[in-house]
């Protein structure tokens, strides 16, 4: 008979919001139609402090690959279960998804908030979404 | 060369009028010094080197390598930076970090709500190892 796998669901809330960085470029002469936004996240987890901060640096591109303007940002989640969700891979995926999820939303909002009315103002963050992920080896990044 | 015992008693009295907080500092500034003189050392980067990096004077680099300085936060970072050595451990050894790159394209052109998917591409590198592919909806 095959064992089964105890499911563990995070167990999270958000604690804190810290807005580190942003720049605006100076509006071009053309509105740029289309964007490309390169978000690297850094997920730090604290099982000892049951923390897990979660920085998140977007740069803003145009259709040219001229910067427009980019957001640093930090966010801690206090997850209660953490030293129990890191003792298994999938559980960790889990949880590193939905935190992106949240993390990638509320970067939205804040851009939103910190761009609107400038010529970023069309510039919306697209939704992380899970059923269109798939693995790539690190080198094609 | 005189064979008379050395008298640390005056030695003592001075150490003893150190403030134990001040004895942390002055080591903490000293463990510093040693730690970037080494990986100075291991690295092969000159105090003229080092500091032309940085942008500071030779002279400066001479201080903080005499345990006297008392570094910024921003100067530790930026000769952690250079030196690729740990000198302010705030990473817990038990945490553990995971590096995600994801690049999303968006064409708020032709319909500005469809950011949300057409054309969205997404990278994730997970772990440095296992990256991810977010392919657009059919």
């Amino acid at each position: 008979m095959a064992k089964k796998i105890k499911t563990v669901a995070p167990t999270f809330k958000i604690q804190e919001i810290n807005l580190m960085d942003y720049r605006l470029a100076p509006t071009p002469f053309a509105q740029p139609t289309a964007f490309e936004f390169d978000l690297e996240i850094k997920q730090l987890h604290q099982p000892k402090n049951a923390l897990s901060l979660i920085t998140t640096v977007l740069v803003i591109k145009d259709d040219s690959n001229i910067i427009c303007g980019n957001l640093t940002m930090c966010c801690s989640f206090s997850v209660e279960n953490l030293s129990e969700i890191l003792k298994d891979e999938e559980h960790i995926k889990t949880l590193n998804l939905m935190l992106n999820q949240i993390t990638i939303s509320t970067a939205r909002g804040v851009l939103f908030g910190l761009f609107r009315g400038t010529f970023l103002h069309n510039a919306i963050l697209p939704v992380l979404d899970e059923a269109h992920l798939k693995w790539l080896p690190a080198s094609k990044i | 060369m005189s064979n008379q015992p050395y008298d640390f008693k005056i030695l003592e009295s001075f150490v003893k009028k150190i403030a134990p907080i001040d004895q942390h500092r002055t080591d903490n500034r000293m463990m510093l010094a040693a730690k970037i003189a080494e990986a100075m050392k291991e690295k092969r980067i000159s105090a003229v080197q080092l500091a032309k990096t940085l942008g500071k004077s030779p002279s400066v680099i001479t201080k903080w390598l005499s345990g006297t300085h008392n570094f910024t936060c921003d100067t530790l970072s930026d000769v952690e930076f250079v030196l690729g050595v740990k000198l302010l451990q705030l990473i817990d050894e038990q945490s553990i970090v995971y590096n995600y790159k994801i690049i999303m394209k968006s064409d708020t052109a032709s319909k500005p709500m469809v950011a949300l998917a057409t054309k969205a591409v997404v990278h994730i590198v997970h772990k440095d190892t296992t990256p991810v592919i977010a392919q657009p909806p059919a």
